[in-house]
């Protein structure tokens, strides 16, 4: 999940990096109105985090430009503007959810989450695939009960995958939604990571969860 | 008695029975006097019919008395003596008659009639003391003798226990027309107050139910003229305790709006650092954002002391004498790296060199913050023109800079507490809008003014202090 944060102050913008990066999201920042504008037009992010009141374009402006545009990327407001009005307009420009300043990062990570989950429209937080359950509350997966431990950035991967489950999802598409830009665009590091995962998910005696589509990309769930 | 309106119907009342009370008075004691004089006219019209009835016969020098049958028929109501010149008693009733202690025996002839009162065995009377010329047995032979007709002193008295019942009954028609007519004023007067101070009430009614919000407005029409300076001033005074209000609020707003972002920080940075096992690097430099953010959150609450200090004119001024030339050079070093960063060219046009008496460090605050504001705010490649110049009286220092983002409409708030041009709150930023109101209140306390400009993309803001400056 590729994750842009739109912060100005750099303290809170660089811990919220860190804090969504050690989750194992793909994590862009900037710092003003214009870099976030830039970064919004050149990714494709599946969540940005927006300070309202940014230096150079607002973050209502942005919110204004994302709708104009009908993004479908959903939105985070984080505003020291707690006022009914400020949220209320927040909101109505197009915002998908508000969080007052300031706030617990747990409660941050529990939002993103679940404004994940909207973007790929599941409800539930326990994500299956066959005999495979992804809680995405505890970031733990289970294979026909049994208990899976994968890191971060496998567990990233795997959610990503679950999301699209039944859909072909291309190298590209992985790279772009769970590589920050300073990853290495150049190196075989999806191919690995699905290659960590097929170890971890995958049994001899069980179904084949990992499908390859040479040429095209992976699909998770049944072929 | 705390009531207007008790303490107006007392008033009234208590005026309208004294001046009831007076009127009456005065209407008894004439009434009195009428009825005294006319008893008393009434009693010298019987005295003198009764001298008629005494005949003199000068041949004999003989007094004869013929009314003994009037005296009989009056009986002991009538006190009556009549005595000739010479004082021997010509005729009186069986009931003697008191002498007026008044008296003082004088020609009977020019006597004039006079009354007087007495009481006698518990019973008030009423006498006159007249003279009057007896009637002579006339001998039509010798009529010149009629000339020398005697006088003779007369005495009458009556019982004034009639004349005093009617006084007193005309005393208690008064007493009562006074009481009821008082009680009646009490009632009218009462009413017509109660009627007329129904606005009063009104405006009390308004102000007891008025639910805080400053808002509501007391409607003029509805008021007498009278209370219309009063409603427009308790009008006025609501805007301005509105305005007030609404200052308050948005400066508290305003404060946890400042504090909250600084705040949000050092949470997020401490719950993620907690989050897992760091290297002391990560740890360092955690702490060193820590830092940062608690020195942000401290320049804010030392900025709102100062102005609070300000305002309240607890802020000592301690006088020292200083060098404008060099204490501006001085402090203009301090911006100097960031000017050149920014690529802003600078001019200075001195002042002749003098020094001033003034608090240097409050200066210096007020100073900086002007610098600090010039190169932040002037247009990246613009300019700052530093301009002062000493009179006998002053010293103006004004500074320009270039700034094409800032409107008029910008410039009506640039002194408002925690306004900024740009909303935007990052760590490096050391403003938090109070800069220039502090900057403000520090020149008011040191004697001077603040005023800032716009002219053409040009901010300026000239400081004038109030000083005498020696070369």
């Amino acid at each position: 999940m590729r994750i842009l944060v739109i912060e100005d102050y750099r303290p809170m913008r660089q811990a919220v990096v860190t804090g969504l990066s050690e989750a194992g999201y793909a994590v862009d920042a900037s710092a003003d109105g214009h870099d976030g504008w830039w970064h919004i037009e050149s990714t494709a992010y599946d969540l940005i985090i927006l300070d309202l009141m940014l230096p150079g374009i607002s973050g209502h402006e942005l919110l204004r430009r994302l709708q104009s545009r009908q993004s479908s990327t959903h939105v985070l407001v984080l505003t020291a503007q707690d006022s009914l009005d400020a949220r209320v307009g927040g909101l109505d420009l197009g915002a998908d959810d508000y969080l007052v300043k300031p706030f617990a990062f747990p409660e941050l990570l529990a939002r993103v989450r679940s404004l994940l989950r909207r973007a790929y429209h599941i409800k539930d937080p326990l994500i299956r695939v066959l005999d495979l359950a992804i809680d995405s509350v505890r970031q733990s997966v289970t294979r026909n009960g049994k208990n899976i431990e994968l890191t971060a950035r496998e567990y990233v991967l795997l959610e990503f995958l679950a999301l699209r489950q039944g859909q072909l999802v291309s190298r590209s598409d992985i790279w772009e939604h769970l590589y920050d830009e300073h990853a290495d665009s150049g190196s075989n590091v999806v191919d690995v990571y699905i290659g960590y995962l097929r170890k971890k998910i995958e049994f001899d005696d069980l179904p084949r969860l990992i499908h390859t589509r040479r040429g095209q990309g992976y699909m998770l769930g049944e072929a | 008695m705390h009531s207007l309106r008790v303490r107006l119907v007392a008033l009234s009342v208590g005026l309208t029975a004294l001046s009831l009370a007076a009127c009456s008075g005065v209407i008894y004691l004439v009434v009195q006097r009428e009825l005294v004089t006319h008893a008393d006219d009434m009693l010298i019209a019987q005295a003198i019919t009764f001298a008629a009835l005494i005949e003199y016969h000068p041949e004999h020098d003989r007094y004869e008395f013929t009314g003994q049958h009037l005296l009989a028929v009056e009986g002991e109501r009538l006190r009556f003596s009549a005595t000739s010149e010479a004082g021997k008693s010509l005729a009186a009733s069986s009931a003697r008659i008191d002498d007026d202690p008044h008296f003082q025996a004088s020609d009977v002839s020019q006597l004039t009639p006079h009354a007087w009162t007495w009481t006698d065995r518990g019973e008030t009377w009423r006498g006159v003391m007249c003279s009057a010329p007896v009637t002579c047995d006339e001998d039509d032979e010798h009529p010149e003798s009629a000339a020398a007709n005697p006088h003779i002193l007369i005495r009458l008295a009556r019982p004034s226990s009639e004349l005093d019942d009617r006084l007193r009954h005309i005393a208690q028609l008064l007493g009562v027309v006074t009481v009821g007519l008082s009680v009646l004023m009490g009632v009218v007067f009462g009413w017509s107050i109660t009627r007329a101070l129904r606005p009063l009430d009104h405006l009390t009614g308004a102000l007891a139910t008025w639910s805080g919000d400053s808002k509501n407005r007391l409607p003029i029409p509805i008021y007498p003229s009278e209370l219309v300076p009063v409603i427009c001033t308790l009008n006025d005074l609501f805007t301005r305790i509105d305005a007030a209000w609404q200052r308050e609020r948005s400066t508290g707003t305003a404060i946890a709006h400042e504090v909250r972002t600084p705040l949000a920080g050092l949470r997020v940075v401490i719950e993620v650092a907690l989050s897992r096992e760091r290297s002391a690097d990560a740890y360092r430099a955690t702490l060193g954002d820590c830092l940062e953010m608690v020195n942000h959150v401290q320049r804010l609450v030392e900025s709102l002391l100062l102005l609070t200090r300000l305002e309240q004119g607890r802020v000592p001024l301690h006088y020292s004498s200083i060098d404008i030339d060099s204490f501006l050079e001085t402090t203009w070093t301090a911006f100097l790296p960031r000017a050149r960063d920014r690529d802003l060219s600078v001019t200075w046009t001195p002042g002749k060199a003098c020094r001033i008496d003034t608090d240097a460090t409050l200066l210096s605050i007020v100073v900086r913050n002007l610098f600090d504001n010039a190169v932040d705010h002037a247009d990246a490649h613009g300019h700052i023109e530093v301009q002062w110049s000493v009179t006998e009286n002053d010293v103006q220092l004004t500074i320009t800079n270039t700034c094409t983002t800032l409107t008029a409409s910008d410039l009506e708030h640039i002194t408002l507490r925690f306004w900024r041009s740009d909303q935007a709150r990052t760590i490096d930023d050391q403003h938090c809008g109070l800069g220039l109101c502090l900057a403000m209140d520090i020149t008011q306390a040191l004697g001077g003014l603040l005023t800032p400009s716009l002219t053409e993309g040009r901010f300026s803001i000239q400081m004038k202090l109030q000083c005498h400056p020696t070369p």
